[in-house]
């Protein structure tokens, strides 16, 4: 799940893939700003299929957070729908 | 004229230190004293390239009252920028952080906040007269030709007492400023309007996501009445803050970037307050039209009646009319003096009489203002203008960069992205490398978010850059 959030942050940042290094955290790179910050909220919401709640919103600090959002919820909607594609 | 006798309280959210009136007059006091000693007279220019703290205003209120010119600018500038700035504008001072780069030549203090005498010894009125020049804010131009519009004392004592008899004095009596203060909004909207009404102005400068998380904490702590934010502000905070537990806020503004209506409403829901769509710039200074909720419906482009002032559109053929659909155009109490040193540019954007704003719009035969568009290329990425032709300019300069032309790109959190199309030399750089560079000479809001590269820039068939023709081309070619 860890190449799936680099995928989504790389993209939400509008950045190279290969600049998501796995000591990401938040501000730690110009794109990942407050605003930069909410394209990454939308695209994991996007990937989950939920809204995020304002605590877990701002939980997010770092590559190894939205990989374990991703893990999270990719369980849940394994356990809620049968396996995911 | 402004009378420092009447200055309000001021609070440093981040920082817990507060100035009442008195304090804040001491601390003005012993700053008028030290830029005394540094020669600083009247009508010399001083950079303050610092913001955001109760130090700014107690270097800004100092400055005024030595009788002279404030030019706020971003203290995010790079050295490169504020080297342009000082060569443009002339200052004989230079008030920023430790970590600024000074400009050759030009002399450095520290921000104010450490020296204090009796602030009832200095004069309470500022020694303006109405027409003299007291304020310089930058929109864009900072590495190359820079556009600094010029306030006098009469346009921002006039914008200011408006905002005073509009917005209401109880209203303003805890407001809450999260914008910067080098910033028209920000500055004279958010912050001299409260400071000059006499009440308590707490400053929650970009407070980044974790301030904004904690938004709710902060209105509740502080109880805030009045606050004013951009709409990405917004598009933040609706998603990372709860609802405030305590309904304080009375009235929120909304401004310098489009608001859509589901935006407006959703504030509104959030807040329980009044939420009013602002239209501003920095020009007017500031606030020059707005449209409230209760007053009118949430409606996508929908900024309301003047706050002073008249409108009036001139149509497609040139015709200036009180009514219709054309380019807006405004005369307003806080009508700017001109851009600084650029009777050109002056001249160009005040013809007739009017304010030329490059806004599409229409007014209604009630005085409502409907925006539809721009015509004009500046970028509006978030509430902050982005100078296409400058960005052009600095890229250009790269030595691999053979032709640049940049654009705003439609975004749904910033309202527009910056976009850049490049023509590049063999042997060219990565786009990492390009936007390294660009960010190391050009504050980051400017900083292009979305780059192309192209083997052609297309023309018009005069050869002419068509900056949507650009956009399209290259939305197309990444779809």
């Amino acid at each position: 799940m860890q190449n799936k959030a680099k995928k989504i942050m790389a993209s939400a940042f509008i950045v190279d893939p290969a600049d998501i290094h796995d000591g990401l955290t938040l501000g730690s790179i110009r794109e990942w700003d407050s605003l930069g910050h909410m394209r990454l909220v939308v695209a994991i919401e996007e990937f989950l299929g939920k809204t995020l709640d304002p605590h877990e919103v701002v939980a997010i600090r770092s590559l190894a957070d939205v990989s374990r959002l991703l893990d999270a919820g990719d369980y849940q909607l394994t356990v809620n729908h049968g396996a995911k594609e | 004229m402004f009378d420092l006798s009447q200055l309000g309280t001021v609070t440093d959210i981040f920082s817990g230190v507060t100035l009442d009136g008195t304090a804040l007059r001491n601390q003005i006091a012993g700053r008028f004293e030290r830029l005394s000693s540094c020669g600083v007279g009247k009508g010399d220019h001083v950079l303050i390239a610092h913001g955001g703290t109760t130090a700014f205003f107690v270097d800004l209120l100092a400055v005024w009252l030595r009788g002279a010119v404030a030019i706020c600018v971003n203290p995010g500038v790079t050295a490169n920028e504020l080297s342009c700035l000082a060569d443009f504008s002339k200052p004989v001072l230079l008030i920023a952080g430790s970590a600024a780069t000074t400009p050759s030549g030009l002399s450095q203090i520290e921000p104010g906040g450490s020296e204090t005498a009796d602030g009832s010894l200095v004069g309470i009125k500022l020694p303006f007269t109405a027409d003299e020049q007291v304020l310089v804010l930058f929109t864009s131009g900072t590495t190359g030709d820079p556009k600094g519009v010029v306030h006098t004392a009469g346009s921002l004592f006039r914008r200011v007492t408006e905002n005073i008899k509009i917005i209401g004095h109880d209203i303003l009596e805890n407001t809450l400023c999260v914008l910067p203060t080098h910033f028209g909004h920000g500055l004279i909207g958010n912050c001299l309007t409260p400071l000059m009404a006499g009440q308590h102005l707490h400053l929650f400068v970009n407070p980044g996501l974790p301030g904004i998380g904690r938004l709710s904490h902060v209105l509740d702590e502080h109880k805030i009445t009045f606050m004013s934010a951009v709409p990405s502000f917004w598009k933040v905070a609706l998603k990372a803050a709860e609802p405030p537990t305590f309904r304080t806020l009375k009235r929120v503004q909304v401004g310098s970037a489009p608001l859509s209506s589901q935006l407006w409403m959703d504030i509104m829901k959030w807040s329980g307050a009044q939420v009013c769509n602002m239209y501003g710039i920095t020009e007017t200074a500031n606030w020059a039209a707005g449209a409230c909720s209760g007053d009118f419906a949430p409606e996508d482009g929908l900024v309301g009646r003047m706050w002073g002032g008249s409108a009036a559109v001139k149509t497609m053929s040139g015709v200036i009319s009180k009514t219709g659909e054309g380019e807006i155009l405004l005369r307003t109490p806080g009508m700017m003096a001109g851009y600084l040193f650029r009777d050109d540019l002056t001249a160009a954007a005040m013809l007739e009489g009017w304010y030329h704003t490059g806004d599409w719009g229409t007014i209604d035969e009630g005085g409502v203002i409907r925006l539809s568009g721009r015509i004009k290329s500046e970028i509006n990425r978030a509430g902050m203008k982005v100078l296409p032709e400058e960005l052009d300019l600095l890229m250009e300069r790269h030595p691999s960069v053979l032709e640049a032309c940049a654009f705003g790109v439609p975004d749904p959190l910033l309202g527009e992205a910056v976009g850049i199309a490049v023509r590049l030399a063999e042997q060219a750089p990565t786009v990492k490398e390009l936007r390294e560079w660009c960010a190391e000479r050009i504050r980051s809001e400017c900083v292009p978010e979305r780059w192309f590269v192209v083997s052609e820039i297309p023309k018009t068939d005069r050869g002419k850059l068509n900056r949507d023709r650009v956009r399209n081309f290259c939305m197309d070619k990444s779809a």
